[in-house]
């Protein structure tokens, strides 16, 4: 009897883990490594590997770029806090993403960006056009001066006396960024680099409203609104995604000072 | 070249430039702007230069740039800004003597070094302008170690390779500046930073460097009016 029933407790068990796992996202991640930890065995000739972290919004755009295009690669997950040894001699920034593919490193996300359209030229996002190019690197500079430091400080815990001051700098800044978009995506018709490289944070909107009672609302932002509806359908998106409930439950860890990077993993 | 005094507030908004005509609104000592001097030099390129007041900043200026930062380019009523978009937008629309390279690793090796510089140095380089006497040791320390992650990226005569080239320019002006830190006990010694210091000795060779080059005493007589607070752009230039 005893054995019977602990078969379908471990079933039963079964089950959960996978729905846990299905709302989690379909990300063949590995627990983050962390100081003291072996460096990893280089991944073998001409196969590309990701140094990364789950919840970085910065390596989510390289993960969107690898989706997009379809590139196969495997990923290593960093520990940010504790850094191991190994990957600062990687990097001496010390910062997700990195690609590392047949001895050559390459970091920055924009950076690693343009080098894929580099070296697996098929389905380029990067635009071509000089003016087109120049045009997405300043709404990305747009958006770095007058948006993303008030973000970080949003969802990295403001003092509750400073934070309508600081909510109203990125509402304001986020106005910029309403403007720049006057097609369905950045980009044009399709989504392209400039909707990659702005996504991930966008991707995170509920935790703004959930840790700094920010709220980026339909009536202010018709255009981004509908743009995140746009950019929700595609495939490369969902390929990347986390649910907003996951994204909450990280961003609790994040202001409690201790980011739990391996938050949703299988134990 | 005929430097033009930096219009300020309430200045009205100069017109348009001509049809096909390119301008460049500037400031004669901000080193990000120089970055975009050194490669419109190099590639031989006409154009007219505004220089812009960058603490009193005309009203104008915020309309065509929300960042209102130097340097800034307007051509056909067509405005790019940020040193490093603006470098790579010319090569863009100037395509003969194509200085950013074009194979992806060199690119991406370049923009890399331009990173560790941001993050490892340039933060240290202003801080250690203003430094009191007490935070110097520290400051400089920080600076140097940032420092020599840029020697160590140095393997060739220049950091492009045999002949100068983006990765050159977009560092130059904060070495022409150096002179800047002589004051707090900083100097660019061989024996410490062999390789730099022999470079910089190759750029100053290089006319597109002089023709945007300042003195070491210009520079620290702009420097100094910078940290009393009423930065003079027009120093130098006559009445």
């Amino acid at each position: 009897m005893f054995i019977i029933s602990r078969f379908r407790v471990q079933a039963r068990f079964s089950v959960f883990c996978r729905r846990y796992s299905q709302t989690f996202a379909n990300m063949s991640s590995e627990r983050a490594l962390k100081r003291g930890s072996a460096c990893p065995p280089p991944h073998g000739p001409g196969k590309l590997r990701l140094y990364s972290m789950r919840f970085c919004t910065y390596a989510q755009r390289t993960r969107l770029f690898l989706a997009a295009k379809g590139i196969e690669y495997e990923t290593i997950n960093i520990h940010l806090r504790e850094k191991p040894e190994w990957f600062l001699e990687k990097t001496p920034i010390g910062k997700v993403p990195v690609l590392e593919k047949d001895g050559k490193i390459v970091y920055e996300s924009l950076v690693c960006n343009e080098y894929l359209d580099g070296i697996y030229p098929d389905k380029c996002i990067t635009p071509r056009d000089p003016l087109e190019k120049a045009r997405q690197s300043m709404v990305l500079a747009l958006w770095d001066t007058k948006v993303a430091g008030f973000y970080s400080k949003l969802v990295r815990g403001t003092k509750e006396d400073e934070r309508p001051a600081v909510a109203k700098q990125f509402v304001d800044g986020l106005q910029y960024i309403e403007n720049a978009l006057t097609q369905p995506f950045f980009s044009g018709d399709k989504a392209g680099a400039l909707d990659y490289n702005l996504w991930p944070w966008f991707e995170r909107f509920s935790m703004l409203k959930n840790c700094a009672g920010v709220e980026v609302s339909a009536d202010k932002f018709p255009k981004l609104t509908a743009w995140m509806g746009r950019m929700l359908e595609l495939p490369e998106v969902k390929a990347c995604f986390f649910s907003p409930e996951v994204h909450d439950q990280y961003g609790k860890t994040l202001l409690a000072g201790k980011s739990d990077y391996d938050l949703g993993l299988e134990e | 070249m005929p430097y033009e005094r930096a219009m300020k507030t309430g200045s009205a908004c100069p017109p348009p430039p001509g049809p096909g005509k390119l301008r460049l609104y500037s400031q004669r000592f901000c080193p990000y702007a120089q970055r975009t001097r050194l490669f419109l030099a190099a590639k031989g390129i006409e154009h007219e230069t505004i220089n812009v007041n960058l603490k009193e900043k005309p009203e104008w200026f915020f309309e065509k740039t929300p960042i209102a930062k130097v340097p800034v380019l307007e051509k056909d009523g067509k405005i790019v800004y940020e040193s490093l978009v603006c470098n790579e937008y010319l090569d863009g629309i100037y395509p003969d003597k194509c200085i950013t390279p074009s194979d992806p690793l060199e690119k991406a090796r370049q923009s890399m070094v331009l990173a560790l510089w941001d993050a490892k140095v340039v933060e240290f380089y202003y801080k250690l302008v203003t430094a009191k006497e007490d935070e110097r040791p520290a400051l400089t320390k920080q600076f140097v170690d940032g420092l020599q992650f840029i020697e160590n990226a140095l393997t060739q005569p220049f950091f492009s390779g045999d002949k100068a080239g983006a990765l050159d320019y977009n560092l130059w002006p904060f070495f022409e500046r150096l002179c800047v830190l002589k004051h707090v006990g900083f100097e660019l010694s061989v024996d410490q930073f062999p390789k730099l210091s022999a470079w910089v000795e190759r750029m100053m060779q290089l006319p597109e460097v002089k023709a945007c080059y300042f003195p070491p005493e210009l520079h620290v007589q702009f420097g100094k009016t910078m940290m009393s607070g009423s930065p003079d752009y027009d120093i130098g230039l006559k009445e």
